[in-house]
């Protein structure tokens, strides 16, 4: 049996599969429905192979982090049983990746804008090849609601206006009701005076 | 589209019995998969009923016109590649002159010539095609922009020209007097400039758009 190899390049990704026709499926000699194994290679990096349950769990994370950072949310993704995990740092993604043997400490890998993109560019390619006739495990794009986008937004990006707004009015409010004020002010009537002068 | 994958084949090293059953065994098998012929085109998926109950987000025509302006920075003519290209997906409806892309644009409520009328979701889905397609064309300067391995120097570089570029055509188009684009003009450390950059590096090709189509949407 032939065993069919293909790879997606994207700078500083690389995505390898490995794998073989599902001849009982029906699947055509270029087509890979059963995979074997799967190699990933980020620059700088060593290099990262698994089985099909942790390139799902990879490509789950990775893409919904990706789906959450276009719309302005930076929050942590946790795969099942807390193979992958990512998080941001600082300007930058943190992938954490913990290795089911005992006795293998996690992997860190720091990724910027321009990795992140790749990676996630890799994945897609992968997602939508019309010679893998596998079920990936991962969830499709969906839009967010209003609460969980306001709930979610990065503080930074959070309009402060009413907030430095409210501030202001406040203490300009205290300003002026510290000012003293002249009580024995009085207001003379001017009735009388008009009336000299019709007089 | 993707002429950069090299299949290559391998001859086994297993027997084909000792490869079927070890796979079985590892849950490595592979099923069949139901949706791959309903992917045709750029952001048309069998997910389309996802978007049945949802609204168009109050800051999806904003982001469109600001994207497609970033596309017009990276590429002189970008907008004659923009008609090009809907041309070439069947879009001439949304896109038969400039003057249709204009007005589509002016939804946009920072525009100077701002048109108070709102995109429709198809209009938004082929916006979205092309903005998808034209940032899968300029992906290698995109991410020489967001790449903060390459040297400082040429990087600096780089982000001035972009966003003495950007600027110029935000002042040219946008409502100056408005405090938001006064902000962005202001703005030296050019944050949303780089939020738009890293949509469009997030929105190329078909899953991207999809990705985006998302974001330009909300949930009730």
């Amino acid at each position: 049996m032939i065993n069919l190899s293909y790879r997606f390049d994207q700078n500083s990704s690389s995505l390898e599969l490995e794998g073989v026709p599902d001849v009982s499926n029906g699947d055509s000699q270029d087509t890979i429905g059963i995979l074997s194994s799967w190699t990933l290679q980020i620059i700088g990096s060593p290099p990262l192979e698994g089985e099909k349950e942790h390139l799902d769990n990879l490509m789950n994370v990775i893409l919904q982090y990706s789906r959450s950072y276009i719309s302005g949310i930076r929050k942590t993704f946790i795969s099942k049983k807390n193979i992958v995990t990512i998080s941001p740092f600082g300007c930058s993604h943190k992938l954490l990746l913990n290795s089911t043997k005992k006795g293998v400490n996690p992997l860190e890998i720091i990724l910027d804008d321009s990795e992140l993109s790749d990676l996630t560019r890799c994945l897609d390619l992968l997602r939508f090849d019309p010679r893998f006739n596998i079920s990936w495990d991962i969830k499709p794009e969906r839009p967010y609601s209003k609460k969980y986008i306001l709930n979610n937004v990065s503080k930074s990006r959070n309009n402060n206006n009413f907030f430095y707004s409210l501030i202001l009015f406040l203490f300009i409010s205290t300003i002026l009701i510290l000012i003293p004020t002249n009580n024995k002010y009085e207001i003379r009537d001017t009735t009388n005076i008009s009336q000299n002068y019709r007089n | 589209m993707c002429d950069f994958i090299k299949p290559t084949l391998k001859l086994a090293n297993h027997l084909s019995p000792v490869i079927i059953e070890s796979m079985k065994t590892s849950n490595l098998i592979g099923t069949n998969r139901k949706d791959i012929n309903n992917r045709s085109i750029f952001g048309n998926t069998n997910d389309d009923n996802i978007y049945l109950n949802c609204s168009i987000a109050s800051d999806a025509s904003r982001k469109l016109d600001f994207l497609i302006l970033v596309i017009e920075t990276l590429q002189i003519n970008a907008t004659d590649t923009l008609l090009l290209k809907a041309k070439n997906y069947g879009l001439s409806d949304h896109f038969s002159s400039r003057v249709h892309l204009w007005k589509m644009r002016c939804s946009n409520p920072l525009r100077k010539t701002h048109t108070f009328s709102a995109l429709s979701s198809e209009q938004i889905d082929s916006l979205v095609e092309l903005i998808a397609s034209m940032a899968e064309n300029l992906y290698p300067l995109i991410r020489q922009l967001l790449s903060s391995k390459e040297s400082n120097t040429l990087n600096q570089e780089r982000w001035t020209f972009f966003s003495s570029r950007l600027k110029s055509l935000i002042r040219e188009r946008m409502n100056t007097q408005r405090s938001y684009i006064a902000s962005l003009l202001s703005d030296d450390k050019n944050e949303f400039f780089r939020e738009l950059l890293v949509i469009l590096s997030l929105s190329c090709g078909k899953a991207g758009a999809c990705r985006l189509k998302a974001s330009l949407y909300n949930q009730p």
